[in-house]
């Protein structure tokens, strides 16, 4: 059964877009974070159009961060006080992310700047998952040393109005999340995804938050950051399609729930290094598609 | 006598003569004849309508042919000027440089024959009415002028085909055996899924000797209606209103599913 999508302009099969949902929302619930981050390059795949499709993913980001968000608030794993900075910064640097994108569209090359983004962001965290959960693997439980505080730590406790978060039990400046989120924001806004592959790590290992604090607040945060893209996306680019969005949706919901079960059968370091190789298959892919002779010198100028 | 044989030489002579040019209207008349025996055609359905569920259309073209004439039917859609990407290699990779502009070649273009249309009318023909890909090729205007024009026609045709909106196929059209009214004919396709709305021109040409020897013309029109049609023009139009909406459905579809889960004892952590 097809459905027509009506800002995609195009009719696709209603099972096929519940299943792409379901199968992203799988690996979700699987490896706790990302989802969004493979959604954009398989809609490209299947024939939606490259700026509607990282449009649409940030309405589906919201959906599905919402859900999410709700539960990890029942459990007490959002800090509110953080996680208001972070979404300040977020909102910052996804404005920025929204004006880059008009601007690049109108120079007629989003479209390259999307994949460019994709290839070296998901080559870079990728590449650190790889390669981490790889010594992990081999050095079992030596590998999990206790962090001490590096130079990049003693700089940050030197910045000025510090502030003390007790949920996460850590204290920083307040520019900190406020930076680290902004940069998040603007990948948010370049990339329709909602960062969670990115900011986890970097509120694990750079704000030193607990794992699943970290989740919970990062859940609460991208809800609002991909709200605010789904908003500046369809009132300056009118690339939203919400029939696309809520199909989405409907069957990440689902896919988690699987993949949440199906998680808890495989131990943390084969979770991260069985994500850290699709991340990469995805790069290597769409690096490929980069350098391969298109099968057309031509495309359409407004991602038609 | 022999004046009366000279005399009625002359008459003959100049009967004769006044003979000739009634055989030549007596040729006329059958071509005329046969010119006002110009093809009908008949569309199945004449509207598409672009509803929730749409999921392409099979169009059914049916209609009388003159006796003894091969047909070439067209479909075609608006001329519209188009703005397009021009890639360029830049080192390893391929990125956009610059804008090309197209115009004069449809937004549509729909070929199905007895035969190829290059086998049923010669080139002129084909290139003065851009009855094949071939001619529309030609026939597009580029600017700027100084891109590499070969390159560019080829693969503006190439990047049609690859969407299914310019197709060409001989033998679709099915012709009956002639009878007194001419002789039946039938087309059936499927619609590009691609073809945006607007009105799409159905013409069937008699061919015969390689020139048209009569036409007919219908209109095939394509339009969004109900849900997104409204949705579509929200977007459009009123896009902060659509954006509110957008983010309102998602948020409720999204604590409606974590109250759905956890009613049902699951936890409803979901990641984004």
């Amino acid at each position: 059964m097809s459905i027509f999508l009506p800002v995609a302009g195009v009719s696709i099969n209603l099972f096929l877009l519940v299943g792409v949902g379901a199968l992203v929302g799988f690996l979700s619930g699987m490896f706790g974070v990302g989802g969004g981050f493979l959604l954009t390059p398989i809609l490209m795949m299947i024939g939606i159009p490259p700026t509607v499709a990282a449009a649409s993913d940030s309405c589906q980001i919201v959906a599905a961060s919402s859900s999410g968000a709700a539960a990890h608030f029942r459990m007490g794993n959002v800090d509110v006080k953080l996680g208001s900075i972070l979404l300040v910064g977020g909102l910052a640097g996804a404005a920025v992310g929204v004006r880059i994108i008009k601007a690049l569209r109108a120079m007629g090359n989003a479209d390259l700047v999307i994949t460019l983004t994709y290839v070296v962001v998901l080559g870079s965290v990728g590449g650190y998952m790889f390669l981490e959960s790889l010594q992990s693997l081999r050095h079992g439980a030596l590998a999990h040393k206790p962090h001490k505080p590096g130079a990049t730590q003693s700089l940050l406790g030197r910045l000025p109005m510090q502030m003390s978060f007790p949920r996460s039990g850590v204290q920083h400046s307040i520019f900190v999340p406020f930076v680290l989120c902004a940069f998040v924001g603007i990948l948010a806004a370049i990339m329709g995804v909602g960062g969670g592959f990115i900011m986890v790590p970097m509120m694990v290992y750079l704000l030193r938050m607990p794992m699943h604090v970290a989740v919970g607040t990062d859940l609460f945060q991208i809800l609002f950051t991909c709200a605010g893209v789904t908003f500046m996306q369809a009132n300056t680019n009118h690339t939203v399609d919400l029939v696309l969005a809520l199909l989405l949706a409907v069957g990440s919901s689902i896919g988690a729930q699987v993949g949440a079960r199906v998680g808890k059968l495989l131990r943390g370091d084969q979770l991260k290094i069985l994500l850290a190789t699709i991340v990469l298959l995805v790069m290597v892919k769409m690096a490929i598609g980069l350098v391969l002779t298109p099968s057309s010198l031509l495309s359409y100028a407004k991602g038609h | 006598m022999k004046r009366a044989l000279i005399l009625s030489g002359i008459f003959l002579l100049s009967l004769a003569w006044s003979a000739a040019p009634a055989r030549g209207q007596g040729a006329a008349q059958p071509a005329q004849a046969q010119a006002a025996q110009a093809p009908t055609v008949a569309l199945s359905p004449s509207r598409i309508l672009l509803e929730t569920f749409y999921s392409g259309a099979q169009v059914r073209v049916t209609g009388t042919a003159p006796s003894g004439a091969e047909l070439l039917v067209t479909v075609k859609g608006p001329e519209a000027e188009e703005e397009l990407n021009r890639k360029a290699r830049v080192g390893p990779i391929w990125i956009n440089r610059g804008k090309v502009h197209i115009a004069g070649a449809p937004s549509l273009f729909l070929s199905f024959g007895t035969r190829p249309a290059r086998d049923l009318l010669g080139r002129p023909v084909l290139d003065e009415l851009q009855l094949d890909e071939a001619a529309i090729r030609e026939g597009m205007r580029i600017s700027p002028e100084e891109f590499d024009q070969p390159v560019i026609r080829a693969n503006f045709i190439a990047m049609k085909k690859n969407q299914n909106v310019y197709q060409e196929e001989a033998g679709s059209v099915k012709l009956g055996p002639a009878g007194p009214a001419g002789a039946p004919y039938s087309l059936e396709f499927h619609w590009p899924r691609k073809a945006p709305p607007g009105s799409y021109k159905v013409e069937v040409f008699a061919c015969r000797g390689g020139v048209v020897e009569a036409s007919a013309s219908s209109e095939l029109v394509l339009e969004e209606v109900g849900f997104p049609a409204w949705m579509a023009g929200l977007a459009r139009e009123r896009g902060s209103l659509y954006g509110l909406l957008s983010v309102l459905a998602a948020l409720l579809a999204g604590f409606g599913i974590d109250f759905v889960a956890s009613r049902l004892g699951k936890k409803g952590v979901m990641a984004h």
